[in-house]
């Protein structure tokens, strides 16, 4: 009977973890997002690498444009993810005047030599992950729900769970661990947001490999959202010209 | 000092005390440290250090270690292989103290994909398709680079590589690897290979093989003293003298390292010699006490008297041995390799507590045990002493041939030590047939040698003019025959420049613009990982290395590569670039040049050294001349030899001088000693004749038992062979020298020194 009761339990915990994850989903999403992104690389010795960003349909289409290091000033990057394992990535090379197609990446690897990887950037597709509160508690005076999330057996991971802190009352997520296949902790993030409209917009992650002890800061100014971003920006004619 | 009196007054009491304080030292020996770095050795300022140390904070580890694996005439491309190097692969990236394994497992490759550049893994996965074997094997075949940096030609064999932590202990290194690699060799031939293996686990093995021999030569020692002595309790008490200094003075370095924290005190490779010096130094003072003590004994009939009168004799000739040796080893002090300093400082202490223990413990213990003067030992001539007779006989007979026959042969030996070539080439150590030997040899004809050379650009590596220079500068070295192979980021910005320009051979070139340089590392920054570079560039592109892959060279070659490489930078790169040589290959170079350089002038300031104490004692400059003479004609010979048998001149064959001077010294001081006694004692009719009586017993069986080590020329390693056939003839020489010039010198100097007293 214990063992019902148990299953029962664990079932109704499963069931909560799945929709705060659904709730978060369905978050009101901003259509189109312009901001001037820096990411911050603090590793022996740190570098800092800037574009100016436009996003569209909730990240599916960007296009960025490197504004520093001078050195890779006037690079630019085109992406439109189709479905998960045919992206559409471009990217306009101006000391070679070339465009050139990026093949699809493998999830685990660096993004731009930066403590995050691919599979980091991209959006955590509920129905792909098994979810789980774990329990309530306070992070920062903010009511939180702590909720693990498994990835699925079919799902191509580089983790085997992460562990997030959702905002109660804003329902996003204010720090993550993530967990390599070992089962060890290998990355923590913390988020911080900025209200625009009714949208919360995360301004700073922070991201610190606690393998490696090298972290990056990524932070995101001059935000402007719904500015009417039209699909036709998200063309490669658009890389060779920086928007500025 | 105790005079023999109150010695005689308290034996017990004063064995207990001595006993007692070399327990004390002995607690010591749990705090001694071993330390295989052989960069350690080398000066904190000198270039090749400085700039290994500076290469090492920023790349990590360049000291690599190889296992190679595969099996003679079949390709190593099959699945179930690369399915093994995998496992390994794994399972040694596991190891704490290994920071990267490289091996086709880990490979990443650049190619152009639609006209991009992609990095992926050359293997995605442990179990590949036929198909995924083929494209790798493909890949590798357009890539000279990794197919010389990972394969020999004929594709039996592929190396895994292990980059080990910085600071690495390598016996730990080696010790964690082997138990991994040997269970696969059921399935695939697996060598060794690398300066960390050699560091990490040939000293075991000569330790091993050393041991067992030291054991025999030990054995063969004590018996040639019992056939001399005709007594186990004399010999017993040699020995003791022996044992206890050697405890005290290993105690002693670990007290020191205690107390002190300094690394000069580390237990290197250099300080292995350390217990077979003290030990011929103890024995030569143990003799002496044991045999004085039989003659006098044999005269007076009194056990009282005649130590009273041994210890009165040799008192003053003990402590000066002692002494002169102590300043001789401590004039190392001033070495520019850091263990030397405390080489010369420890072994300064065990040879004082020798001199302790000869001149205390053992009268001590010789006026306690009782002695039969009808025994044998007391009674009957030892061989030796009818061989000294011998010999008083013939250079007595015709003085001036024996000193025209050693000057022949100083001038002999002078002739032949300018022969003497310095050299350290490790794969000279191991004879052919040993498991070393045949690993090196293997990695030299089939995987390109293990050495490594490095050179460090400063400057703005993504320059176009930079990496063409660098570029130039690797075809140069590659010119060489010795060198297999040379790697660099310019080579990485070839392979980037060809695959993004839709993979055209035309294209594997630098890139004409910085710019293009940039957007070449921008692309690979988007599927590559900066850190795939971490180990030839470093974050900020304003350091970059060329790593430089030879075959075993001896230093003579070593020497040449790295100064056609000098002068090939100096050709290439301007004042703006700092350029600096440095791996194993120049370590290994400077090493040498300053073991020699110490040793000279550890030989030199010995001699100076020797020449005015004893000119002190003795008060007068010509004993002091008479003190140095024979054993710097030994050193000559003992180089004269070398010369002769092509034995170079290494870290290890270089202590042969400092056993020659510890040995040699004691020879000549008691030759002197007695020789002044005799004359105190107005002896003066056949003086030189009776002091070769007297002193040549105690010096031919302190240098025949010294002999014994030439059990050591059964070592499977050639250094520990040469100090065993070297040992023999140091003994030979420096005991002959004594009695040979010293006996008929004295002989023409006789009314001199008869004015000089």
């Amino acid at each position: 009977m214990k063992t019902i009761i148990l299953i029962f339990i664990s079932f109704l915990f499963s069931q909560t973890g799945l929709e705060i994850a659904t709730l978060m989903n369905n978050n009101p999403k901003p259509l189109d997002v312009k901001s001037d992104i820096t990411l911050t690389l603090i590793k022996k010795k740190s570098k800092s690498l800037s574009f100016r960003s436009i996003m569209k349909d909730n990240g599916k289409k960007q296009i960025m444009w490197f504004t520093s290091p001078p050195a890779d000033k006037g690079i630019a990057f085109l992406k439109i993810e189709k479905d998960e394992k045919s992206d559409d990535m471009r990217m306009w090379l101006p000391a070679f005047k070339k465009i050139r197609r990026i093949s699809s990446k493998k999830k685990g690897d660096s993004f731009m030599g930066s403590d995050l990887s691919y599979e980091d950037l991209y959006t955590r597709e509920i129905n792909v992950y098994i979810f789980k509160l774990l329990r309530e508690e306070k992070l920062n005076e903010e009511l939180c729900y702590v909720l693990e999330s498994i990835p699925n057996k079919d799902l191509k991971s580089d983790y085997s769970k992460h562990i997030s802190w959702i905002s109660k009352e804003k329902l996003i997520p204010l720090k993550e661990e993530s967990f390599n296949k070992k089962g060890v902790l290998q990355k923590k993030k913390t988020f911080s947001y900025k209200q625009i409209l009714n949208y919360w917009i995360a301004e700073k992650i922070v991201v610190l490999n606690v393998e490696t002890k090298y972290s990056t800061i990524v932070t995101m100014e001059n935000i402007e959202i719904n500015s009417n971003v039209q699909d036709n920006i998200f063309h490669e004619k658009n890389l060779k010209r920086l928007p500025f | 000092m105790i005079d023999i009196q109150t010695l005689l007054r308290y034996p017990k009491r004063l064995i207990s005390i001595l006993l007692i304080m070399t327990v004390f030292f002995s607690f010591g020996i749990n705090w001694l440290y071993i330390d295989d770095d052989m960069m350690k050795m080398l000066p904190e300022e000198i270039s090749s250090r400085v700039s290994w140390e500076e290469i090492q904070d920023e790349f990590g580890n360049v000291d690599l270690m190889f296992v190679t694996v595969g099996i003679e005439n079949k390709s190593i491309f099959t699945q179930k292989s690369l399915e093994t190097i995998w496992d390994i692969t794994n399972a040694l990236n596991k190891i704490e103290i290994v920071d990267e394994v490289m091996s086709i497992s880990t490979l990443q490759k650049i190619e152009s994909s639609n006209g991009f550049m992609d990095v992926s893994d050359l293997q995605s996965e442990r179990s590949i398709t036929d198909n995924e074997l083929k494209l790798i094997q493909q890949y590798i075949n357009k890539n000279p680079k990794i197919l010389n940096q990972f394969f020999d030609r004929n594709f039996f064999y592929t190396n895994i590589i292990i980059r080990p932590i910085v600071n690495v202990n390598n016996n730990e290194l080696v010790n964690a690897i082997l138990p991994i690699t040997q269970p696969f060799s059921s399935q695939l031939e697996v060598h060794y290979s690398g300066q960390p293996y050699l560091t990490g686990y040939v000293p075991e093995l000569i330790q091993k093989d050393v041991s067992i021999l030291m054991r025999i030569g030990i054995g063969i020692m004590i018996l040639i003293l019992l056939a001399n002595l005709k007594s186990f309790k004399a010999v017993g008490m040699v020995l003791s003298v022996i044992l206890l200094s050697l405890i005290a003075m290993m105690g002693f370095m670990g007290w020191m390292l205690k107390l002190t924290g300094s690394n000069i005190f580390y237990f290197t490779l250099v300080n292995s010699s350390m217990p077979i010096i003290l030990l011929t130094i103890a024995n030569s003072d143990g003799v002496h006490v044991i045999a004085k003590f039989f003659k006098e004994f044999r005269n007076r009939k009194n056990k009282r008297k005649a130590l009273e009168e041994t210890v009165k004799q040799l008192n003053l000739p003990i402590f000066l041995t002692s002494f002169t040796t102590i300043i001789a080893f401590l004039t190392l002090i001033s070495a520019p390799i850091n263990p030397l300093i405390g080489y010369g400082i420890t072994l300064g202490f065990g040879i004082f507590w020798a001199w302790i223990l000869s001149t205390l413990f053992l009268p001590a213990i010789i006026y306690l045990t009782h002695w039969d003067i009808h025994s044998k030992s007391m009674s009957e001539e030892s061989f030796i002493e009818k061989f000294v007779h011998f010999l008083n006989k013939i250079i007595f007979n015709s003085p001036k041939l024996i000193l025209t026959f050693c000057l022949i042969v100083g001038i002999t030996a002078g002739y032949f030590s300018n022969k003497v070539r310095v050299d350290v080439d490790f794969k000279s150590f191991f004879g052919k047939g040993t498991i070393i030997r045949d690993g090196m040899d293997f990695m030299d004809e089939k995987m390109g040698g293990y050495l490594n050379m490095v050179v460090k650009i400063e400057d703005d590596i993504k320059s176009p003019e930079i990496l063409q220079n660098i570029e130039l500068l690797q075809t140069e070295i590659e010119k060489n025959d010795d060198i297999s192979l040379s790697f660099s980021i310019a080579d990485v910005v070839k392979q980037m420049h060809r695959s993004i320009e839709d993979d055209n051979p035309n294209f594997e070139t630098i890139p004409d613009s910085v710019d293009k340089v940039n957007n070449l590392f921008f692309v690979y920054s988007m599927s590559g990982d900066d850190d795939d570079f971490s180990t030839i560039v470093n974050e900020d592109y304003s350091e970059g290395l060329i790593n430089v892959r030879l075959k075993s060279v001896s230093t003579e070659v070593a020497n040449g590569i790295v100064k056609n490489t000098e002068i090939k930078i100096s050709q290439l790169f301007n004042e703006s670039s700092k350029v600096t040589i440095t791996g194993i290959l120049v370590v290994i170079r400077d090493m040498a040049i300053l073991l020699v350089k110490s040793s000279l002038l550890n030989i030199f300031s010995a001699i100076i050294f020797i020449y005015f104490i004893s000119w002190y004692f003795f008060k007068s400059a010509i004993w002091g001349f008479l003190a140095v003479l024979p054993l710097s004609f030994a050193v000559l010979l003992n180089y004269g030899i070398m010369g002769f048998l092509d034995i170079k001149l290494s870290h290890v064959t270089a202590i042969l001088s400092s056993i020659i001077i510890g040995v040699g010294v004691d020879f000549a001081i008691h030759f002197i000693a007695q020789y002044r006694e005799q004359l105190n004692n107005g002896v003066v009719k056949n003086i030189s004749q009776n002091v070769i009586t007297d002193v040549g017993f105690p010096i031919f069986l302190d240098a025949g038992s010294n002999m014994a080590f030439i059990a050591l020329i059964f070592s499977a390693f050639a250094p520990v062979k040469y100090i065993g056939i070297l040992m023999f003839f140091a003994m030979v020489s420096s005991s002959l020298s004594t009695i040979l010039i010293l006996g008929p010198v004295t002989y023409f100097l006789k009314n001199k020194l008869i004015e000089k007293q």
